[in-house]
């Protein structure tokens, strides 16, 4: 690591990205349903706000990187998965590898998630893993409380029937 | 919205609590992150460097240019407005010890290509001075100075600085008033400044941008820049104007 304003910089943000990175993981896990596109959208999320990291005042990082991660989710997702491998350049590792499952889950929570729109998943992610009211996550969406309750609604109701057809059993990625 | 629960809502919520937590980043997560965010600012730097290159080759592949300054038709203007309507204006620089350094060769252009031959963006208004570095490629010999707007979110608008995009990224501003210089007397360092960063303060006001056949800008500077690389701020006014 590097000494002086740099080290200092890095070194706060360094702490954030060892805090922060799991459950932003597990957020990004919930908003795409695809570790590799979490990992992904984790990664950019954190780079985006370490380039401005000593630079901009934070008043709550986290929260500000769930709603850069949801923005990014909603919008740039496609174009992310294209541009980080060029981005990274070739004496970076392959990144696709290094998220590591560690505990079990749900397949066909995963299975249903798929079936739904980008913005469908990021509204049930702040539902469910944010706890957060329709009002609040329609302010995080940029969009209308009614626009929400609609997501909400349409999402969950997917999910209830995934849910009706698979007993809670759970599995890791790769097994039937 | 349904609110009444169902069986399955409890199922959906411990669903999601597993999902939440089943992944692990890699232990280094810190380093891969900080390599992402020096890529990055290179890539940034990259491009800015780039797009004034274009003044450097002179070649712009079909891109409109319009220069002020010199009255002479410049070896690298694909199309010059040499009529008494022709853009002018400059810009200057203003260090904490007095001394000043003045843009007066710009060259606006709605299309071309940067670094690694990508283009502009479709939609982008640039605004820039000669890059001129030293043989090496890596240190400037004259300061740069460089604007890139979305002409659609910038076209009559006034903006107090500091003016960043709602989620901290360079890739979504509707502009950046960037400049940079090399070791100056001075200055011990090089200094890179801009709209974006803390400290950046005044007024950029773009009384008109559009990208047609000829691009036009009215853009008028009064402000102090942030710097990006943990040096002081720098004064920079003036204004551009195509008839």
């Amino acid at each position: 690591m590097p000494d002086g304003p740099e080290a200092d910089r890095r070194g706060g943000f360094d702490d954030f990205v060892v805090a922060q990175s799991r459950p932003l993981l597990g957020f990004a896990h919930a908003l795409t349903a695809d570790p590799h596109d979490a990992w992904d959208l984790t990664q950019e999320t954190l780079a985006r706000i370490g380039e401005r990291w000593g630079r901009m005042r934070f008043e709550e990082p986290a929260a500000y990187a769930r709603t850069v991660m949801v923005r990014l989710n909603i919008d740039r997702i496609r174009r992310l998965k294209r541009e980080l491998p060029l981005l990274a350049g070739p004496d970076v590792p392959e990144d696709r590898a290094t998220v590591e499952v560690v505990g079990e889950l749900d397949g066909w929570l995963v299975e249903a998630l798929r079936t739904l729109s980008p913005r469908q998943r990021t509204a049930l992610a702040l539902r469910y893993v944010e706890d957060l009211d329709v009002r609040t996550i329609a302010q995080r969406m940029s969009c209308s409380e009614g626009t929400v309750k609609s997501q909400l609604s349409r999402g969950t109701e997917r999910l209830r029937e995934h849910a009706r057809e698979h007993p809670p059993l759970h599995t890791r990625y790769g097994e039937e | 919205m349904d609110t009444t629960e169902t069986p399955e809502d409890r199922q959906i919520e411990d669903a999601y609590g597993r999902l939440g937590t089943a992944l692990a980043p890699p232990a280094d997560v810190a380093v891969r992150v900080g390599r992402l965010v020096t890529a990055r600012r290179r890539r940034r730097r990259a491009a800015l460097a780039g797009v004034a290159g274009l003044v450097v080759v002179g070649s712009v592949g079909g891109a409109v240019l319009l220069r002020s300054g010199e009255d002479g038709e410049g070896e690298d203007a694909v199309a010059t407005d040499t009529s008494s309507t022709s853009p002018h204006g400059s810009f200057v620089l203003s260090r904490a010890d007095g001394s000043t350094y003045e843009f007066d060769d710009l060259t606006l252009s709605c299309a071309g290509t940067g670094p690694g031959g990508e283009k502009i963006a479709p939609g982008h208004i640039v605004l820039f001075s000669p890059f001129q570095p030293d043989p090496s490629g890596k240190v400037l010999t004259e300061p740069f100075l460089y604007f890139d707007g979305v002409v659609d979110q910038i076209d009559g608008r006034s903006f107090r600085l500091p003016f960043e995009s709602d989620d901290g990224s360079s890739d979504d501003r509707a502009f950046v008033l960037f400049a940079a210089e090399g070791e100056t007397p001075g200055t011990k360092h090089p200094n890179e400044v801009s709209s974006a960063e803390a400290g950046a303060a005044g007024t950029v006001r773009v009384r008109h941008a559009s990208c047609g056949p000829t691009p036009v800008l009215d853009l008028e500077a009064d402000t102090t820049l942030g710097s990006e690389v943990q040096q002081g701020t720098l004064d920079l006014k003036g204004s551009f104007v195509t008839p």
